[in-house]
């Protein structure tokens, strides 16, 4: 179990699997051998595992696209408020650190699950890539996660959910999704090395406001 | 003190000093005999002028004894000589405009007893300058506005007349003033009025009482005038005081019934007296009631808000063991489905693990990554499991608790709520009821201050100005003129002046005339055979004669009357009288005249032939026909 998180390397890896399987994107040319999936640089998936593990950012975004579409989409509010009403939103809130670049999970022990079963694959490129890290999802991975609802009902949560983060993000960069994310005041105000703190409250209210 | 003040005080039954100071006040004095009268004798009248761009000017120079102007024709002139020397006596111009256009300047030398005087003026009315000039003294400048009262000063002191005061009437009232009778009200003794006039004595049948007891020189005369004028003064002011009164009366029922209307209107509106120490008492008991309903809120609260914290922290320890289970559970599910999957590479270098050992974990059950037989975590974990599972049943009591406390603190806190308000209600409530408490003080208090201004209204303030140190001014002005008029005494002197008189009558031909009897107020009862008339009762021509016997009488009777000397007669014959009549007027004139060693008459007639029969010519300013004086 990771020492500053209550998940632990299992629940870490499902999720990454889970998120590479929903936000991941077609493989480029220069994807290792059955790769269905990647995602390339690591900080789209800390984006969208923050979103994963935060419900109440995630509401916050969808109520801001709402009133980015002039408050035309009242389908985004409607999910806005049904995420927030979920009676496991605070079991589902797993706080992440605040580090230089954003919200930050250690994800080589996840990822060393993963890949010691293929089922993921974390390729390092070289330095005329930044040293980016990339993320692939194997053809067996993704029967994993295919199967994953029918065999650990526990975790089929994570498989909705990922789904909903996966069309809230769309297909906008890591260093985009993060920006977004540090809009919220307590988010960016979050010193480093501490966990960003919930705006559950503020949320509500705001849903409660458009809601009238 | 005089004994006439003691003898009025004794009359009015009142003390010295009362008397004293009533008669100061109301400025009665006491009488004194007065100097020895002067008289006027005439010397010189002149003027100069001018009529119609040509200048005139007139002298006329006479002596003591009789002096007459006479004129075959009418308006010549004559009067405006008499006016001119009026004028100059009293400083009170009397002219014919017309004449007085044409008088610029004018001038009077006479004596007064032994002194020369002289009074000399030029000028237009509004413009008028002059000097008088007595003895040896400096002249006087005199001007329009001072000429009469110059005049009049030295005339009444040379003279040795007293200071008369009276009273006049206003025109159809009973009010009036005192007045100080001056010289040129005192002048008509001197000049005969005419015979259109009814008075006996003056020109003013009003004013010959007072020229009569004047020139007759009554003893007191001075003081009953003055304790006259007092009275009248005195009634005067009580019924000024009467109509104060009333005014006052009237003006004090008005406010009466103003301060009754507000009276009324306050007592209406006061509320309902409270139980003041009840009030407090209920004012008290709410203020501490809402003072524990205070602090039984603030308990409540902190009650609700420590139940509130433990709530959350119940909450917060269920949570917790509940993502912990989840997180065993997930943890497990994601392990076991980890486990039916063979591992393909090394977790640590991503080497891949070759065939053989991967074959050797689905026989033998041991890890190809690590060699270690497969554990069967399921033991552990169920035994995790139940262990997180009595966890969870405790912390989900425990909070189950800590919510029924909470509610019940919520609660607890809303029937605070309810019980402050409640209780801030009551306390309103009496906090209002002491206030219109204090309303109602302040309107009692008002009530108590009109009821006691109505009461001081209601009250009749009597001011009884004729009070004085307790004494009615009334009661000692009438004794002192009761005083005053016993002390006058004149029945002695006005019988004197009967015989006299009677004397005269018969020498101006009223033998039909066999008694007179004056009295003090110049009323002439005339005797006519056995039937007693009045003055007023007989014919003109009697009545002038008798006017000119009259003022021939004073000068007949000697001390102490007061008249000065001087008699100007102008027109005797303006009335109806026969030739006889008027020679015998004349000529008893010229004889008294004679007879007076002090007496100047000047006449002015046109009945130049009968003043040619008594008097020489060197005493006639004539004017024939159509010629003038001036």
């Amino acid at each position: 179990m990771n020492a500053e998180t209550t998940t632990s390397p299992e629940q870490d890896a499902v999720r990454m699997l889970i998120l590479l399987a929903f936000a991941g994107q077609e493989p480029a040319r220069d994807a290792p051998a059955d790769s269905v999936r990647e995602m390339r640089a690591e900080s789209r998936l800390h984006a969208l595992d923050f979103w994963l593990r935060n419900p109440d950012y995630l509401a916050y975004e969808l109520l801001t696209q709402y009133r980015e579409s002039q408050r035309s989409d009242l389908a985004l509010v409607r999910t806005a408020h049904s995420v927030m009403e979920d009676d496991e939103l605070e079991l589902r809130t797993i706080p992440m650190l605040r580090f230089l670049f954003g919200a930050y999970e250690e994800l080589d022990e996840s990822f060393s699950l993963l890949t010691a079963y293929d089922l993921a694959y974390v390729v390092r490129r070289p330095p005329a890539e930044q040293r980016r890290r990339d993320f692939y999802l194997t053809s067996a991975g993704a029967l994993f996660v295919e199967r994953l609802p029918t065999r650990a009902a526990v975790l089929g949560w994570y498989v909705e959910r990922a789904r909903l983060v996966a069309s809230v993000a769309g297909d906008r960069g890591g260093d985009e999704l993060k920006q977004r994310q540090k809009q919220q005041t307590k988010y960016r105000l979050t010193r480093w090395g501490n966990r960003i703190g919930t705006i559950a409250e503020l949320v509500r209210d705001e849903i409660a406001q458009e809601l009238g | 003190m005089t004994d006439f003040v003691s003898a009025v005080a004794a009359r009015a039954r009142v003390s010295v000093e009362d008397v004293a100071t009533t008669l100061a006040r109301y400025g009665v004095e006491t009488w004194t005999p007065p100097t020895a009268a002067q008289r006027l004798s005439l010397q010189k009248v002149a003027f100069e002028g001018s009529r119609d761009g040509r200048p005139i000017a007139f002298e006329w120079a006479v002596e003591r004894g009789v002096w007459a102007l006479t004129s075959e024709d009418n308006r010549v002139g004559k009067t405006t000589v008499l006016q001119t020397i009026r004028w100059l006596l009293s400083g009170r111009e009397r002219l014919n405009p017309t004449a007085r256009t044409m008088v610029q300047t004018a001038r009077l030398d006479f004596t007064i007893g032994d002194e020369q005087c002289a009074v000399t003026v030029s000028g237009p009315p509004d413009g008028l300058t002059g000097t008088i000039t007595v003895g040896s003294a400096d002249p006087i400048a005199v001007s329009d506005t001072t000429f009469e009262d110059a005049v009049g000063r030295i005339m009444i002191t040379r003279l040795g007349l007293e200071r008369v005061v009276g009273w006049q009437r206003f025109p159809r009232s009973q009010d009036g003033q005192a007045v100080d009778f001056r010289w040129p009200s005192l002048l008509p003794g001197v000049f005969v009025p005419p015979a259109s006039s009814s008075a006996l004595l003056g020109e003013r049948t009003e004013d010959a009482g007072r020229l009569f007891q004047m020139f007759t020189g009554l003893p007191w005369y001075s003081t009953v005038a003055a304790t006259n004028a007092a009275l009248s003064a005195f009634r005067q002011g009580e019924r000024d005081a009467s109509r104060r009164s009333a005014r006052d009366a009237s003006a004090n029922h008005e406010r009466s019934k103003e301060l009754e209307a507000k009276l009324g209107e306050l007592k209406a509106n006061a509320k309902t007296t409270l139980d003041g120490p009840g009030s407090a008492a209920r004012l008290a008991a709410a203020a501490n009631g809402l003072e524990e309903a205070r602090a039984a809120l603030d308990r409540a609260r902190i009650h609700a808000s420590g139940t509130a914290a433990d709530l959350a922290l119940a909450r917060d320890t269920l949570t917790s063991i509940r993502r912990r289970e989840r997180d065993l559970q997930e943890t497990g599910a994601a392990a076991g489905l980890f486990g039916t999957l063979q591992p393909k590479r090394c977790p640590r270098c991503e080497t891949a693990i070759d065939e053989h050992r991967q074959e050797q974990e689905a026989a033998d059950h041991v890890c190809a990554v690590c060699a270690r037989p497969h554990d069967d975590p399921g033991d552990e974990y169920t035994a995790r499991l139940e262990e997180l599972g009595e966890q969870l049943s405790e912390a989900e009591s425990a909070a189950e608790t800590a919510r029924a406390v909470a509610r019940q603190a919520d609660q607890a806190v809303v029937a605070a709520q309810t019980s402050h308000r409640d209780a801030s209600d009551r306390y309103e409530s009496a906090r209002r009821e002491v206030e219109s408490m204090a309303v109602d003080s302040k309107a009692a208090i008002d009530i108590a201050r009109l009821e006691g201004m109505l009461e001081e209204v209601k009250r009749d303030v009597k001011n009884d100005s004729s009070v004085s140190s307790g004494v009615s001014d009334g009661k000692v002005l009438r004794a002192a003129k009761r005083e005053a008029e016993d002390l006058m005494d004149a029945r002695p002197l006005l019988q004197r002046l009967d015989d006299a008189l009677l004397e005269t009558v018969h020498h101006l031909n009223l033998h039909d005339i066999t008694g007179v009897r004056l009295d003090r107020a110049a009323h002439l009862t005339v005797q006519v055979g056995k039937t007693s008339t009045t003055y007023s009762a007989l014919s003109p021509g009697e009545q002038y004669r008798i006017k000119v016997a009259l003022v021939v009488a004073l000068m007949r009777i000697g001390r102490p009357s007061r008249h000065p000397g001087l008699l100007v007669i102008d027109s005797p014959a303006a009335e109806e009288m026969s030739d006889a009549n008027l020679d015998r007027m004349l000529t008893e004139i010229v004889t008294l005249a004679d007879a007076q060693e002090n007496l100047q008459v000047l006449i002015a007639t046109q009945r130049s032939d009968a003043i040619a029969g008594v008097l020489p010519s060197n005493r006639i300013r004539h004017v024939p026909r159509d010629k003038r004086l001036w």
